[in-house]
């Protein structure tokens, strides 16, 4: 009984992708399942709109950037407010805790206007620092989450045993919580790439793929969106199911 | 010295001085002017109830917390401002803190590592592994260990190192009731084998009597008293003192008169007892505290006691009966003794009769 709830559950949350993957293969202009034969021509015109191209390279190192620089200064961020008690401890957390409040059309358009005032003109540059924005509370959270979780006896061992405390760090600290960290790095990647609604306010001509997808649907109505969420899709397994497999996904989770 | 030679003549173990020490965090002062020596070699017990600041005692003595007054010498060397990596201290945590991302081996290994000292053949390790019984643990991850394999694994990679100083933590309150009473004396062996001045934590007394060469008793974050087991329990200074170290009888009197280091207390029974006195004499009518171990009390069917008493309860424990006791000047009262065929039955009364040495008087 429960079994069956449960696959109809998956299935319910699945058919929305289900079709969109059918219609890619579709043989006219229009969605749906292509009950008359397949056809890979949507995917042929994938490669004819430059838009696509351009719009997935902005994103990829947009949200390459976005998690690597997300990950390092909300880890740190996670560190002093687990492991020390400072005055401003608590204006860490709410700074940084902010944005999940914050309606994202409201931060976009706060963002937009702070950027005019201080006249950064580079697209790229003003769409980093937002999407740092919203990466770093949900790199801080896991961080955090992880850290607590951490013995801070640990390091306090290996610098007895010799260790300075850099040292510790690099050779404890970092190794157990590594795990932690690459399951942020796959949220915060997974949030930039994705973001849509804050980044509407920032591009200018350079679109990221989002929003080049949402540029298109506009204009025309064929399947070739199909075809380009079908291969994101796909993409996005390949690296849940690469990470789970280095790492063991419930433990990422965990 | 090598772990394999430990006892041979030549080494030199450490002498350490702790003098007016004290650490505060934020307005909570957990160590306040504590000031003592550990000779070397010399197993010390610090005793105390829970947030008494034992462990924050051991971090200062460690460098894992600055301390704010006071130093700590290390053969007449003051050491307080050094680093902790550098100050070559054991510590066996608590719960042990071994790295779980690392083999039993590596785990050891690790000190070896950070000192940059070579272990050809992994000799070293595998004399410590040896040491502690637990050579076949070697390839174990730690997270595959019982509690007691755990504690020896925290102390090789300690021992490992040959600190100056071992400091341990509560080290038996994680493991079963069993192994704690065996480990109680390989611990104290392997000290002594090794040769290294100990400090060992912990709140339970029967523990530090039965590991240390003498036990520091601490209150509140002060020293309330220091010396042999047998001192603190025949020579307790302070009421605490008499209640924590070995079970005590609590008895309420009043002082009758006080003259040349003694009082004479009054029971409610009118009976008197002239007791020794450490301190300010209190006031002729002032109320005393009067603490007597179990075997400093006969218990007299009839006849003339300072205490008259009902029996509660009585049961017959094997080489002693455990009366249970309410009594007109105190607290219930159990009390053990010697089995015998005159000992008053449940719902009797009788005469206490205190005898010294066992029976000390405070100022209430
Ligand atoms: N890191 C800390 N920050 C603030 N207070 C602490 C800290 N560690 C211990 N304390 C406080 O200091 C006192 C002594 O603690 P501790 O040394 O752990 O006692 P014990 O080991 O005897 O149980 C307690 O009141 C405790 O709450
Ligand atoms: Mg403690």
């Amino acid at each position: 009984m429960i079994r069956a709830v449960s696959l109809l559950v998956i299935l319910f949350l699945a058919a929305p992708n289900l079709l969109i993957i059918a219609s890619s293969f579709s043989t006219t202009s229009s969605f749906g399942i292509p009950w008359d034969g397949l056809s890979l021509q949507w995917y042929a015109n994938l490669f004819t709109r430059s838009t696509f191209g351009s719009g997935l390279l902005l994103s990829v190192g947009l949200a390459g950037l976005a998690t690597l620089i997300g990950t390092a200064i909300g880890t740190a961020a996670a560190f002093a407010v687990v492991r020390y008690r400072f005055p401003g401890r608590g204006l860490i957390n709410a700074l940084v805790m902010g944005p999940l409040i914050v309606p994202e059309v409201v931060m976009g358009l706060s963002f937009l206007i702070m950027l005019n005032a201080m006249l950064l003109g580079i697209t790229i540059v003003n769409l980093l620092l937002l999407h740092l924005v919203i990466v770093l509370p949900f790199v801080v959270r896991v961080m955090i989450g992880n850290l607590q979780r951490t013995d801070p006896d640990l390091e306090a061992a290996a610098q007895l045993l010799g260790a300075t405390p850099a040292r510790a760090v690099v050779h404890v600290t970092l190794p157990i919580i590594a795990r932690g960290m690459t399951g942020a790095m796959l949220l915060a990647f997974v949030m930039s790439f994705h973001n849509f609604t804050a980044t509407l306010f920032l591009v200018s001509s350079e679109a990221t793929l989002p929003i080049a997808i949402y540029q298109y649907v506009r204009t025309e109505s064929d399947p070739t969106v199909a075809a380009l969420s079908s291969l994101l899709m796909v993409g996005m397994l390949g690296i849940v199911l690469l990470t789970s497999r280095l790492m063991g996904l419930d433990k990422v989770v965990r | 010295m090598t772990l394999a030679n430990a006892t041979e003549p030549g080494r030199v173990a450490t002498h350490v001085d702790i003098s007016d020490v004290v650490l505060r965090y934020g307005d909570i002062t957990a160590v306040d002017r504590v000031s003592f020596e550990v000779r070397p070699g010399e197993i010390m017990a610090l005793v105390g109830p829970s947030g008494c600041g034992k462990t924050s005692l051991l971090k200062s003595i460690a460098g894992l917390e600055p301390i704010d007054f006071g130093h700590i010498s290390f053969d007449g060397n003051r050491i307080d401002a050094v680093a902790p990596h550098r100050r070559n201290v054991g510590m066996v945590f608590q719960n042990y803190a071994l790295f779980p991302h690392k083999r039993v081996r590596e785990n050891i290994a690790f000190g070896l590592r950070m000192h940059g000292i070579a272990d050809p053949g992994g000799k070293r390790v595998a004399d410590v592994l040896k040491l502690l019984h637990i050579g076949h643990l070697a390839e174990v991850w730690p997270d595959q260990l019982s509690g007691g394999q755990q504690q020896r694994v925290a102390l090789a990679r300690t021992l490992v190192l040959e600190p100056k100083v071992l400091l341990l933590d509560e080290p038996l309150s994680a493991l079963d009731r069993q192994l704690r009473d065996d480990m109680r004396t390989e611990l104290r062996m392997l000290a002594k084998t090794v040769g290294i001045t100990t400090i060992i934590v912990t709140h339970d007394q029967d523990e530090a009597m039965a590991m240390a060469d003498r036990v520091a008793v601490m209150r509140h974050g002060k020293l309330e008293q220091i010396g042999r087991p047998e001192d603190l329990y025949n020579a307790p200074e302070t009421a605490f003192v008499a209640g924590f170290v070995g079970r005590i009888n609590h008895f309420r009197a009043v002082c009758a008169g006080a003259e040349d280091e003694g009082v004479t207390a009054r029971f409610p029974s009118g009976a008197e007892l002239h007791l020794p006195f450490k301190g300010t004499l209190p006031a002729k009518g002032a109320a005393l505290d009067i603490l007597a171990r179990s075997e400093a009390i006969s218990v007299l069917a009839e006849g003339k006691g300072h205490i008259t008493a009902t029996v509660r309860d009585s049961h017959f424990m094997g080489s002693f009966v455990e009366l249970l006791l309410d009594t007109e000047a105190g607290d219930p009262t159990r009390i053990a003794c010697r089995p015998a065929d005159d000992l008053p039955e449940p719902g009797q009364s009788c005469q206490l009769h205190l005898a010294s040495p066992g029976v000390f008087a405070f100022a209430a």
